[in-house]
């Protein structure tokens, strides 16, 4: 090994071929792009991607001059790779999605109004944001089936009416359900899916009770819910259930959702 | 021989020898950093399969502007490490100087457009919790930003010891190695451009 030479110049002109080349299919792959070609887009760009990173671990990172040894370490992840995300295109290429299709929300139905590009745009409006921020969520609570969370967002524009009626609804709190059963559903999707069935997704960790059961279980009552979701454990210790860290107006919109089991 | 300070006076090891065992570590390095991205390609292809439209949705809110940019904008300053290493190769001081400024230039550029990208999204709300494929756009983007601040260091130095006089025909894995890691950045860059922007 000691004989040979420490490197290998190349020529000059080669770099900047592969500059040109790296830029010209930079250019390609973005055109390309522009037209819909179904999955061969995906094939495309996937291949040009390819064609560029080889230019490159071959006459920038000089692969070209490098050993056998080396070149093994450049073929073994790539080799895991395609075989990982092979087997993946085959395995959820001919699955049935339909089952997964809603659980979780884009950025778009969640703001709906904002507009595409928005986020491309000067952010010089942002106060124009901010604004259109708060009539979406004034929206969203609209939107909701359950009419006591559209009280509650009212309540939100008059803190002292709030204040007033709280003393009220301290005898109804722990009774009645009054969460938003949607904002509740899309909680669950995240945070409960883990453990818990959600409309039927998900994983059932054994020993946690699927919600259908919690919900027609007449001595589960929505206060007991309530202290249980906020922390497992000091109703039951050592519960394998973990304590969420979850805001009353977040379990309340859970139970809401749990309560949709009811039959 | 090599000079006191280098990697290679530690060992006493033929210099070639250390030079070329120098690279291979890093090359082996370079292999599991692809898995590690790898990873998360898989995650992308699996979320992309379930919900397309989600990612469909999600792309059209990315600048593809700003992203080719930021392509061609590591495509340079990849091109100016493969020339830092060239000039160190033929012992060209200036010119490694030179090359290796221009490499942090561009790479300095990368960080600033992905600055124009993330900020006005993040206040218009758009965070890695919004939905899925924000979620998986600013954990490949932000762990590659990552990469490309931790390779600016390594650049930083490179550029240092230039200017000490350190590297010269005789003596550039440090440059070579460090480049190795640079382009690496860029190979990454180049798989995430289409796939988050573009498909
Ligand atoms: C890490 C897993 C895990 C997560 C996440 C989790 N749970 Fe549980 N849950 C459990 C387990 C385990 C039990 C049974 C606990 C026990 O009896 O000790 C349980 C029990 C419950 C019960 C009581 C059911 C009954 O009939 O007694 C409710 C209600 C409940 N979970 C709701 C939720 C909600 C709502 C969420 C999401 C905010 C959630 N869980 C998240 C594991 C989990």
């Amino acid at each position: 090994m000691s004989e040979h030479k420490m490197g290998h110049i190349q020529d000059f002109s080669i770099y900047i071929k592969v500059l040109l080349a790296l830029i010209g299919l930079t250019f390609a792959t973005v055109l390309v792009s522009l037209v819909d070609f179904g999955i061969f887009n995906t094939l495309v760009a996937l291949l040009v991607a390819f064609i560029k990173a080889s230019l490159v671990v071959l006459y920038f990172m000089h692969g070209k001059y490098e050993d056998r040894v080396t070149w093994a370490f450049v073929y073994y992840p790539i080799f895991l790779l395609m075989t990982l995300i092979g087997a993946l295109f085959l395995d959820y290429g001919f699955r049935d999605h339909t089952h997964f299709a809603n659980i979780p929300q884009s950025y778009d139905q969640k703001h709906p109004e904002a507009a595409h590009g928005a986020t491309t745009e000067e952010h010089g409006d942002s106060h124009e944001a901010v604004e259109v921020h708060s009539e979406e969520t004034a929206t969203d609570d609209g939107h909701s089936s359950s009419p006591a969370a559209a009280i509650e967002s009212s309540d939100h524009a008059a803190p002292a009416v709030d204040e007033m009626i709280e003393s009220h609804e301290v005898e109804s709190q722990t009774t009645a359900i009054h969460g938003d059963i949607e904002a509740g559903r899309a909680k669950a999707k995240i945070l409960c899916i883990a453990c818990h069935k959600v409309d039927g997704n998900g994983n059932e960790l054994p020993g946690a009770p699927p919600f259908a059961q919690t919900a027609n279980d007449a001595s589960k009552t929505p206060e007991l819910l309530r202290n249980w979701i906020k922390n497992p454990q000091e109703v039951k210790a050592g519960s394998l259930m973990p304590n969420l860290g979850l805001s009353d107006e977040e379990v309340d919109n859970l139970i809401a959702y749990i309560n949709t089991y009811k039959k | 021989m090599s000079e006191p300070g280098t990697f290679f006076h530690l060992h006493e090891e033929d210099p070639v020898e250390a030079y070329e065992n120098f690279k291979l570590g890093m090359w082996i390095f370079l292999a599991t950093e692809v898995l590690l991205f790898g990873g998360l390609f898989a995650a992308y292809f699996i979320f992309k399969f379930i919900w397309p439209d989600i990612f469909e949705a999600g792309s059209s809110h990315l600048n593809r502007f700003l992203g080719g940019l930021n392509t061609l904008v590591l495509i340079f300053s990849s091109y100016f490490m493969a020339m830092s290493v060239d000039a160190a190769q033929r012992s060209q001081q200036k010119k490694l100087i030179r090359n290796l400024a221009l490499t942090l230039f561009f790479a300095s550029g990368f960080i600033i457009i992905k600055g124009f990208e993330w900020i006005p999204k993040l206040n218009h709300g758009i965070t890695p919790g919004s939905d899925v494929f924000f979620s998986v756009y600013y954990m490949t983007t932000g762990l590659h930003l990552l990469h490309v601040v931790i390779g600016m260091s390594f650049i930083g130095l490179l550029l240092k010891r230039a200017i000490g006089g350190r590297y010269h025909s005789e003596n550039f894995g440090g440059v070579e190695v460090g480049g190795l890691y640079w382009h690496l950045v860029d190979v990454i860059w180049i798989f995430l451009f289409p796939l988050l922007y573009l498909i």
